[in-house]
């Protein structure tokens, strides 16, 4: 199963991914050096800010077309069937791939990361802030939520590739998936602020309130104010969104391993 | 003569080309005011464009923000500046361009409670930085004219910034003893008394609750004179001892004097809102 994990890795960097990824890499990293040049009086912390935002935007993107690549092409084009051919079940061969795709975002990560990191370092703003930004460990921590974040969605991915009979069903519903978990804690703090209106509340709160139970909430995950304020980490609260990510992955890939399972490919 | 058709086609169309190009070149533009702000779409769908991404909505906010020109004086801009500028302290009250902007701008430009609303939250999430407790500490003491609430949040101030603190700690003291209700900013500057250990601040204390309570004992002595003498005013302030139990005439420890304001009432000297008479 590793073995299968590690071809898969192969396939994911020997695909259009990683020169698409150079290539956006440098275009993020102009867009945030540019973004700090709007700041006042934190350049350095903006242009952060403005690149995890980037950043996290760009890995979704790649870790969907990853999960298209790697999963739904393979069912689409029927080389599923050379695969299943191995000595692996079907199941295993679904876990290899969520396992690929994960080693492949971490690898993404860590490249994007540590540009951003040194294009912070070497050509960031000299301009003394009050409070500059925690480029240490709580920058690591930062990046560690994001790769949490694509973990999900690529689980959901997954399964919906493994019900579906285009490659563009995960890629899309995937994306809107990604939207709807990454708005859904703003939204709701937003809904339940004194300001916001009573019409969207009545709407809204009823579904969004209970979204909990079938929704992660991945603005959980999001960890970058460490990073960007040094505030200090709010451990309980991280503990419990990566137990809420890791139990939703499993829960998701368990329910893709069985549909697969019982896939009829014609 | 099948290869001349074409290329006059193709001079004939870039001639066109160039001539139109040539003649939009100067030609004036629907809107040429770009620097000025017009839209702001609901909070949730700013955070829909933003790919669910709140810390991108509100550094967008800001950067539109940020870009308005400082020449520009038109109400509307500054209306849908404050309401981006509330919006982005909702995504993220930690941003420091958000605050600064907000209270540099906002307040002067008839924003008040945007940049209020603005201010309060970063106070609040911004723990260790004192100045969005002190802009919004000053705008409700300058623009609110809410004493209480002016004095409170310089006092967070204060203890943000140890270095700061006896300078902000005076700028509170004065604030409450602006209030409206003297009686109550004698209360509380007794008790900024009863707990301050700092020795140069409890002099500059004690100094403001003698203007004060000598400003009450005027008060009374001028309410018994009026009542007196048909409502009629002391041509001299000295006049006034005797009554309401008014034995000496006070002295204003901080030199200011006390005087009529344009309502009637007697104010300490230097309290007196200069922008109100104008």
């Amino acid at each position: 199963m590793f073995e299968l994990a590690v071809l898969g890795v192969r396939a994911g960097v020997r695909g259009q991914g990683f020169r698409i990824l150079l290539l956006i890499t440098l275009a993020l990293l102009g867009a945030a050096l540019l973004a700090g040049n709007f700041s006042g009086r934190q350049p350095l912390t903006v242009a952060l800010d403005v690149g995890l935002s980037g950043l996290r935007f760009v890995l979704l993107l790649m870790a969907l077309l990853w999960v298209q690549d790697l999963l739904a092409r393979d069912i689409e084009r029927k080389t599923i069937y050379f695969l299943l051919a191995y000595p692996v079940t079907r199941s295993q061969f679904l876990f290899s791939r969520f396992l690929a795709v994960a080693f492949l975002s971490a690898g993404a990560l860590i490249f994007v990361g540590l540009a951003l990191w040194l294009v912070l370092y070497l050509f960031g703003s000299s301009h003394p802030q009050l409070q500059p930004p925690a480029l240490g460990m709580p920058y690591v921590m930062a990046l560690l939520g994001i790769w949490l974040d694509l973990l999900v969605v690529a689980a959901f991915a997954i399964l919906l590739a493994s019900i579906s009979t285009t490659p563009y069903l995960p890629l899309l519903l995937g994306f809107a998936f990604a939207l709807a978990a990454r708005g859904l804690g703003p939204t709701i703090s937003h809904l339940r602020s004194a300001r916001s209106d009573p019409l969207h509340e009545a709407l809204f709160s009823p579904v969004l309130e209970h979204a909990y139970a079938w929704l992660p909430d991945l603005s959980r995950l999001d960890w970058r104010a460490l990073a960007l304020y040094g505030l200090t980490p709010d451990v309980p609260a991280m503990v419990l969104a990566l137990l809420n990510a890791a139990a939703y992955i499993v829960l998701l890939l368990t329910l893709a391993a069985v549909v697969f399972q019982r896939r009829n490919f014609t | 003569m099948s290869l001349w058709r074409p290329l006059l086609v193709a001079v004939l169309c870039w001639g066109a080309f160039a001539y139109s190009g040539l003649r939009l070149h100067d030609h004036q533009r629907l809107d040429q005011r770009l620097e000025v702000l017009r839209v702001r779409l609901p909070l949730l769908v700013q955070l829909l464009y933003s790919g669910g991404d709140p810390y991108l909505a509100a550094n967008l906010n800001v950067f539109r923000s940020v870009v308005v020109d400082t020449s520009v004086t038109e109400r509307e801009t500054y209306r849908i500046q404050g309401q981006l500028q509330v919006d982005a302290a909702r995504l993220n009250p930690l941003h420091e361009d958000n605050y600064y902007l907000a209270a540099a701008i906002l307040p002067w430009n008839g924003q008040v409670e945007a940049s209020q609303d603005v201010l309060l939250p970063a106070a609040r999430a911004r723990e260790w930085d004192m100045w969005p407790a002190f802009y919004y500490a000053f705008n409700a003491m300058y623009f609110e004219r809410d004493m209480t609430r002016a004095g409170q949040w310089a006092e967070v101030a204060a203890q943000r910034h140890p270095r700061n603190a006896p300078a902000l700690r005076s700028m509170a003291a004065a604030w409450y003893e602006r209030q409206n209700d003297s009686a109550v900013a004698l209360d509380v500057l007794r008790n900024m008394y009863a707990q301050s250990t700092d020795k140069d601040f409890r002099q500059l204390l004690g100094w403001r609750i003698a203007r004060l309570e000598g400003l009450l004992a005027l008060r009374v002595a001028l309410a018994d004179y009026q009542q007196q003498h048909q409502g009629k005013l002391p041509t001299a302030w000295e006049q006034l001892i005797g009554y309401g139990g008014l034995k000496i005439f006070p002295d204003d420890p901080l030199g200011a004097g006390y005087t009529l304001d344009a309502s009637g009432e007697l104010q300490v000297a230097d309290h007196i809102d200069i922008r109100k008479q104008e």
